[in-house]
């Protein structure tokens, strides 16, 4: 399903050239939970966005669905952000000062397969139930949720284009550990009644568990990776 | 992305921000109604001062008697020849390019009229002078022919002098005294305002004939005024005016004449240079305001946007097209500008009308300072809401994201 060979990544910064990755080589089933692992600075966040296109590989092939996506150009990746990934970022990122539908359903309008305004609303509830995310606060403003509440709407924004694979980034960075919990349920929930494709990152070996396969990354490079970890 | 979910986006990110979308627009009304109040303001300034200057005539010459070629505040004691009616007459019949001659005798009076007393300018005058000074006739009517030639003892009040001798009472009819005679009313003139050195509406007009009669005696008149079709035929005009009126005196040299002669175009050219500084002046005040509401939209615009770099990051990683993102900044750009200047042309109006209905100045709201304004405005307002969009949405979406 994914496949990254020797993705390295170089930011340059005046005249220091700094190498974040040195040579990815990673494979990625379908159906996977992922939870990729390391500290600060370790290059995880830069997987993860050129896993989701957020940004480009100095050098290497990243093949996804057996597409080569180094080899596409900037209309075409926005198609594969828009058909193919869901997101859920650390910040949330939701649009504030704007209902959870609405929210949810912003990524439709993107999508290359047109869709009625009713159509768009019928698929933001399905996601919203499917991240959990109380019916009777559809039609409230993003901005007056909970945090557990507002990372369920970007999950459920996340699910609503029925994406291949799901990337969130420290989704339970920003929230207390009840609240976590639920969140990594849901996201176990999606990835075994769902059969989705969930890859997580995190420093945190409490939210790493909820997968079931950590790959290690150190200094840009993959240490090792470990199946089927139970709880500790 | 469609046409209706275009509109959708627009629509929500305008309306879900409100004072940010407020004070976006506000910074374009201001911008535009100020730039329309200045310039309406100073036109309707500069309105008020040629009109001044038009009222004053532009193709008259007066002749006056007394020496020196006419140079304000020159004072001349000179034993010459006095101006008679007979030049007057002489001029209108040989002069073939004097349209109106219009010889004039001015005195000061006291007016009397039962109990009230006051003091007057009396002007003794042809019918022909009503034309000349666009004096109107509010009631009754103006001095004729009829009775210039048959040296009636009537006379003609102006606004003011109406006002002082009768306030609110019909004075058609009634008698006035000046000196030892009675003059019956037959005409009060409309109120005209001070313009220039006199105030017309403090005058009061007779027949020409009566005042040289029963005021003045003998056969010379103050003044006479001569006018011309048009004003380039001015400087012909004076010429054969001087020639005559030297050949009547019989003075050989022209420097030794015993009268002089104002020509009306000389203080219109000063008039126009003045106005052609107040046109200056108007374009900075433009300029100056179109500057500073620019300088205004541009920076609401641009941290507008700036701030919503963020947002632009969002749309690209959930799947959106640069054109998506350009076109929907363009539309609230858009949307904002012509909004934000259909306000302010109206708010400019309703201000211009303001400043007139107050009394201070009668504005002039021109097409051109709205047209202008309003260009300005969209055009600053476009590209600065647009561009840094368009710049931000050829981000890496991750740069974007990360924008703070």
């Amino acid at each position: 399903m994914i496949k990254l060979e020797n993705i390295r990544k170089e930011y340059v910064m005046g005249e220091v050239v700094l190498e974040v990755l040195h040579g990815i080589n990673l494979e990625i089933l379908k159906g996977e939970f992922v939870a990729i692992m390391g500290h600060s600075g370790s290059g995880k966040s830069t997987i993860m966005n050129i896993l989701g296109l957020l940004d480009t590989p100095t050098s290497g092939k990243y093949f996804l669905e057996g597409q080569d996506i180094s080899e596409i150009n900037d209309v075409s990746q926005a198609s594969i952000r828009a058909d193919k990934i869901g997101f859920v970022f650390q910040s949330f990122n939701l649009l504030s000062r704007t209902s959870v539908l609405r929210n949810v359903s912003l990524p439709l309008i993107y999508r290359s397969v047109q869709m009625s305004i009713k159509e768009r609303e019928e698929k933001a509830k399905y996601a919203l139930a499917s991240a959990g995310f109380p019916e009777d606060k559809w039609d409230n403003n993003s901005n007056q949720l909970s945090g557990g509440q507002i990372q369920r709407v970007a999950i459920a924004r996340a699910l609503v284009n029925d994406p291949s694979i799901i990337l969130a980034d420290e989704p339970t960075g920003n929230l207390d550990s009840k609240t976590s919990d639920i969140v990594l349920k849901t996201f176990q929930d999606l990835n075994k009644k769902e059969g989705r494709t969930i890859i997580l990152i995190t420093h945190e070996h409490d939210v790493a568990k909820y997968a079931d396969r950590i790959i290690y990354l150190k200094d840009g490079e993959v240490v090792s990776e470990n199946y089927k970890i139970n709880n500790i | 992305m469609k046409i209706i979910d275009l509109y959708h986006e627009t629509r929500t990110s305008l309306l879900s921000n409100m004072t940010r979308t407020g004070l976006t627009i506000l910074g374009i009304v201001i911008g535009i109604a100020s730039v329309i109040v200045m310039l309406a303001v100073g036109q309707g300034a500069q309105d008020s001062i040629n009109s001044t200057i038009n009222s004053l005539g532009s193709n008259v010459i007066t002749i006056r008697s007394g020496g020196g070629t006419g140079r304000p505040g020159e004072v001349n004691s000179g034993a010459g020849l006095p101006l008679t009616i007979d030049d007057a007459l002489a001029i209108r019949d040989k002069v073939l390019i004097a349209k109106e001659v219009l010889p004039i005798v001015q005195t000061s009076q006291q007016i009397v009229s039962g109990s009230v007393n006051s003091k007057s300018a009396v002007l003794g005058i042809t019918p022909n002078y009503a034309d000349v000074n666009n004096i109107k006739i509010d009631e009754g009517t103006f001095i004729t022919e009829a009775q210039n030639r048959s040296f009636s003892k009537v006379v003609v009040l102006g606004a003011t002098v109406k006002d002082n001798l009768f306030g609110t009472d019909n004075a058609i009819g009634k008698q006035i005294k000046i000196k030892t005679n009675s003059y019956i009313v037959v005409g009060v003139a409309l109120a005209k305002g001070g313009g220039g050195f006199s105030n017309p509406d403090e005058n009061i007009y007779m027949p020409l004939t009566t005042e040289m009669q029963y005021l003045t005696g003998g056969n010379n008149v103050g003044n006479i005024v001569v006018t011309a079709a048009k004003s380039e035929d001015l400087a012909q005009l004076q010429e054969e005016v001087t020639t005559l009126m030297l050949k009547r005196h019989k003075i050989e040299d022209k420097t030794q004449a015993d009268f002089r002669i104002i020509n009306q175009a000389e203080l219109l050219s000063t008039a126009s240079s003045i106005t052609s500084i107040f046109t200056i002046l108007l374009g900075s005040v433009a300029g100056i305001s179109l500057v500073v509401g620019g300088i205004g939209i541009m920076n609401m615009m641009l941290t507008t946007v700036r701030e919503r770099t963020k947002e632009i990051g969002l749309r690209k990683a959930i799947g959106a097209q640069k054109k998506d993102i350009q076109s929907q900044f363009l539309a609230e750009a858009v949307v904002i500008t012509m909004t934000g200047g259909i306000i302010g042309i109206i708010l400019g109006y309703l201000l211009s009308a303001l400043i007139t209905y107050s009394g201070l100045i009668t504005t002039s709201v021109s097409t051109f300072s709205v047209l202008l304004s309003f260009t300005v405005s969209a055009v600053i307002g476009i590209v600065f809401g647009y561009y840094p969009a368009k710049k931000a949405s050829e981000l890496n979406p991750i740069d974007a994201l990360r924008y703070e």
